[in-house]
């Protein structure tokens, strides 16, 4: 009991409690409005409220890695199509497993998990595939390994169209069952946010983030920039496997092209957007990315932006989306929320608002430059 | 191996083979960048407790040698030892392990990073000591360098002479027992130079560790160091205590010149 | 493997590398001059394809459009540089990359809006499918072009970075930008003609691309700037030689895997190339011809 208040009095809880309490009231609030909205879980604001949630375990596990390494990785979504991919090879009913999946041995055939047992493997099969690939990949310079994650993503996608036993190619899966609802999503939403928290502020978290500001000085200083690099790399690589299976487990069919190079940027505007040094950031980028996608697709689909006829143009959505990403990184390059939490911009707000802006923020300090 | 005369009143005179166990030193040092000679067999000891002097005219190796002491560049030949073990091919962080804090000649901080956690990265990363208060010795250092104002600030944010200080702490906070500091004063006037010559004496004395300090400036460096280790060329020019140095003919001739003449 | 069959997977090493080359060596330049590898450089390779494409089918002779193919590609380089990147001139190497990631993607939906979402064909002189029989080794006409040109531009390349004052400058910016700007070389300059080379290597690559694939199409850009990027990085990033090296690699290690595979596995020769280069980039972390140090 002593321990457990020590623990929660110290700096480290505190600053935890501090930003993801924020948070997790504003993907609270998103389960809410889903719930009320829809109480018999259909529909379209449903569908994409619940897509949120889970985009936001994908980004959140993005940043965990390159918002705290400053390592781009194309890659991840690699990780998110290998959860997707062993939920499928676990859940789908046996008569059509047979059909789609010839290639799996018997006892994976027999197999018809429910979401738990789903969540754990596909948490595993990731885990174990970023450690393997991982021992090359967090040995490399910055840049090749910008490049090796891009080279993972072209193998995976290339795995992923070929291996016909097991991933039945490019016609793609189909037949999982429903078990992702929006207070499952909500709560692993929660818990990444959580966790990516915990990290950012945890020992391993501050070394790798001192290894994005300048490697070779966090070197002298006593980090193990590899062994940093690697954790992160594992850890969030996991959690974009479990973002995966549970994005399954909620769309239900899916081929290898949802895995590619448009969810990889769309991913990254999201980021970008948001900032890539929070957790907070990739947050925000999420909910601002969904809705612009949403405005725009409709645009797209229907010729139609509030009832006022445009014409219809390809892509538009992803070309919009490209273009507020570049004049992000053009005029705020660190992103909205630049280097400070919600709770760090709460606290600067406040002082503002009611010191006149005279006082500093006790957050940060205002006067570092962006 | 030429043997270490140091004479300060810290040193000991040692042979390099009993040296070897609480040392930092380097031996027959090269090191060559694609024809240039930076180094050229340059051996040197730091013992915990003393202050020894690097100094030399511009591109005469100083900062080269730096860098092979702490590992971030591997040596062309010779060996560096830390404290009995040969760790001429090991990661700067195995040797930052062992003890061994430095800080550059180009402010490297984590710019982003606040003070603090500039400080806290030292603290939790650096040499492995029993029963650490890792908070408690990061506020200590804070306190000690006048920093605790701007604890919460971005690193880039502070003016370049409280940059340095947080250079200099974050290296302390890794329990170092060799400190390298790469020219330290640059850019500071006389009073702030004085004031860094009370912090490094200080360091000295509460935290027990060997400082190599490299320095444009002579007064300082003549003032602070025990023994003063003079490059030119990437060889070793003299070494001996500030009055030895001093009185040195090559030295005189090569470098020193007009500058100490000034200053005698 | 008989000799004659070697030879044969000789020559196509060498004539995918010397395209592969060709596109390495313009993602390497601009690296070298600014730190950014430009992920929308592979939009130059589809610009060339487009302006060809536009242009063929519109009666306009096969040379005029491979020449407009190419200075379109330059002046689109350019025009990157001004535009997107000039902004950026100081960010970091991340932000770089994300921002010319996105002018890629900006780019791909402009093709796919103006000019059509699907694959088009192009066909180039017939000249160019036909064959010539050397001895044992038969040899198509398109392997003979590329591997000439290629070898052209490198030697044309070559001799200017050596022996021009722009190119000089240029390499002393590529391999240590921060001291070629206390040597007083023009930043401005040296960045807008390494856009330029970098813009007509793409174009004479994307000739060559496309005269091989024989069609053109909105993200066709990405196979090649993941080539190029691929070669750059085992060649050692930042190194001129490196990424022409870089370049002959990745296409002996492609041939490579197609020649040993069964056919059953023939769709994983790519996936089998890259986990090749990937190994190899453990070995040599820093790529097989790494630049000098960096300075501390
Ligand atoms: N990374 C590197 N690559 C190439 N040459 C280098 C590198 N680092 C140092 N040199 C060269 O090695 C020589 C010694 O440089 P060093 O920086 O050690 O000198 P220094 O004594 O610290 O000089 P200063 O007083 O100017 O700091 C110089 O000629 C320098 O140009
Ligand atoms: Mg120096």
């Amino acid at each position: 009991m002593a321990v457990f208040a020590r623990l929660i009095s110290s700096r480290f809880m505190r600053s935890v409690l501090r930003t993801a309490v924020p948070l997790v009231v504003v993907l609270v609030a998103v389960m809410v409005v889903g719930a009320v909205m829809a109480p018999d879980g259909r529909g379209a604001t449903y569908r994409l409220l619940v897509n949120f949630l889970i985009t936001v375990v994908i980004v959140v596990a993005l940043q965990m890695f390159t918002g705290n390494s400053g390592i781009v990785s194309w890659g991840h979504a690699a990780f998110v199509g290998i959860g997707a991919y062993s939920t499928a090879w676990f859940s789908v009913p046996m008569v059509i497993k047979e059909d789609i999946f010839p290639g799996l041995p018997a006892w994976m055939m027999g197999a018809e998990w429910g979401l738990v047992p789903c969540l754990l493997v596909s948490t595993a099969i990731g885990a174990l595939a970023a450690a393997v690939v991982g021992l090359a990949i967090c040995r490399m310079k910055e840049t090749a390994m910008a490049m090796s994650t891009l080279g993972l993503l072209v193998i995976a996608h290339g795995i992923y169209s070929n291996w016909e036993g097991w991933t039945r190619g490019t016609e793609g899966v189909y037949a999982l069952p429903t078990n992702t609802t929006i207070y499952i999503a909500c709560g692993f939403a929660c818990l990444a946010v959580l966790l990516a928290v915990m990290f950012k502020y945890s020992r391993v978290g501050l070394r790798l983030q001192a290894s994005r500001e300048d490697p070779l000085s966090a070197e002298s200083t006593g980090v193990s920039v590899v062994r940093a690099r690697y954790f992160a790399w594992v850890a969030s690589a996991a959690m974009s496997a479990l973002a995966g299976s549970l994005w399954a487990q909620f769309n239900l069919a899916f081929g290898p092209a949802q895995f590619y190079y448009a969810q990889v940027f769309a991913i990254l505007s999201m980021l970008v957007i948001g900032g890539l040094a929070t957790v907070s950031g990739a947050l925000v980028g999420a909910g601002i990315t969904t809705v612009i996608f949403e405005v725009l697709r409709g645009v797209e689909n229907e010729g139609n932006l509030f009832g006022i006829e445009v014409p219809q143009i390809s892509g538009l959505a992803q070309m919009i989306l490209a273009l507020i990403t570049l004049l992000i990184l053009i005029f705020r390059p660190n992103g909205l929320l630049a280097w400070w939490e919600l709770d760090g911009w709460i606290v600067k707000a406040r002082d503002r608002f009611w010191k006149g802006g005279r006082k500093l923020a006790p957050d940060a300090g205002e006067k570092g430059g962006e | 191996m030429p043997a270490e005369q140091g004479q300060g009143p810290a040193a000991v005179v040692q042979s390099s083979e009993t040296a070897a166990d609480g040392t930092l030193s380097a031996r027959e040092v090269v090191k060559h960048f694609r024809g240039v000679h930076a180094l050229d067999g340059v051996s040197l000891t730091l013992q915990p407790g003393e202050i020894v002097g690097l100094i030399g005219p511009n591109g005469s190796g100083k900062t080269t040698l730096l860098n092979v002491l702490s590992g971030i560049y591997p040596p062309t030949s010779g060996r560096v030892w830390c404290r009995g073990r040969d760790v001429t091919t090991r990661k700067p962080h195995v040797i930052a392990h062992l003890g061994v804090g430095r800080t550059f000649q180009n402010i490297r901080l984590f710019s982003h990073l606040t003070v603090r956690q500039n400080v806290e990265v030292g603290s939790v990363s650096g040499r492995k000591v029993e029963g650490v208060d890792h908070q408690a010795d990061v506020d200590r250092l804070l306190d000690r360098f006048s920093l605790s104002g701007s604890a919460e600030a971005q690193a880039l944010s502070l003016p370049y002479g409280a940059q340095r200080r947080v250079e200099i702490a974050r290296a302390l906070a890794g329990r170092p027992l060799f400190l390298l500091l790469d020219e330290p004063a640059a850019g500071m006037n006389e009073a702030e130079s004085d004031q860094l010559l009370e912090t490094i004496m200080g360091v000295r004395k509460d935290f027990g560790c060997g400082v190599l300090i490299v320095d444009h400036d002579l007064r300082l460096i003549m003032r602070l160091c025990e023994r003063i280790h003079v490059l030119a060329e990437g060889v070793t020019l003299a070494t001996g205590t500030p009055q030895e140095v001093r009185a040195d003919r090559q030295v005189i001739d090569v470098f020193l010149g007009d500058a100490l003449k000034d200053d005698v | 493997m008989s000799a004659s069959e070697i030879g044969q997977q000789l020559i196509n090493v060498l004539s995918l590398g010397s395209t592969y080359a060709l596109l390495a060596l313009g993602l390497a330049l601009v690296f070298g001059v600014m730190g950014l590898v430009n992920f929308a450089y592979g939009e130059l390779v589809t610009i060339t394809g487009y302006t060809m494409y536009l242009m063929t089918i519109n009666g306009v002779p096969w040379g005029l459009a491979v020449v407009c193919g190419i200075t379109f590609a330059t002046i689109a380089s350019l025009l990157m540089e001004r535009l997107a990147f000039r902004p950026l001139r100081n960010a970091s190497f991340l932000t770089l990359l994300f921002a010319s990631f996105a002018l890629s993607v900006i780019l791909q939906n402009v093709f796919r809006a103006t000019v059509s979402p699907r694959t088009k064909g192009i066909r180039g002189p017939g000249l160019l499918i036909e064959s010539l029989q050397i001895g044992p080794l038969t040899i198509s006409w398109m392997s003979i072009v590329t591997i000439v040109v290629g070898a052209a531009a490198l030697i044309l390349l070559t001799l200017f970075m050596r022996g021009s004052l722009a190119g000089i400058s240029m390499r002393a910016a590529a391999e240590n930008f921060s001291v070629a700007r206390l040597m007083g070389i023009k930043a401005n300059r040296v960045i807008a003609l390494a856009f330029v080379i970098s813009g007509l290597l793409a174009g004479v690559a994307g000739v060559l691309w496309v005269s091989r694939s024989g069609s053109v199409s909105p993200a066709m850009g990405f196979v090649p700037i993941l080539k190029a990027f691929i070669a750059t990085v085992i060649g050692g990033l930042g190194s001129l030689p490196g990424a022409v090296l870089g370049g002959f690699v990745l296409a002996a290690a492609e041939i490579f895997f197609i020649v040993v595979l069964p056919t059953s596995v023939q769709p994983f020769s790519d996936p089998f190339a890259l986990l090749l280069v990937i190994a190899i980039l453990y070995f040599k972390p820093n790529g097989l011809l790494a630049p000098v140090a960096e300075r501390v």
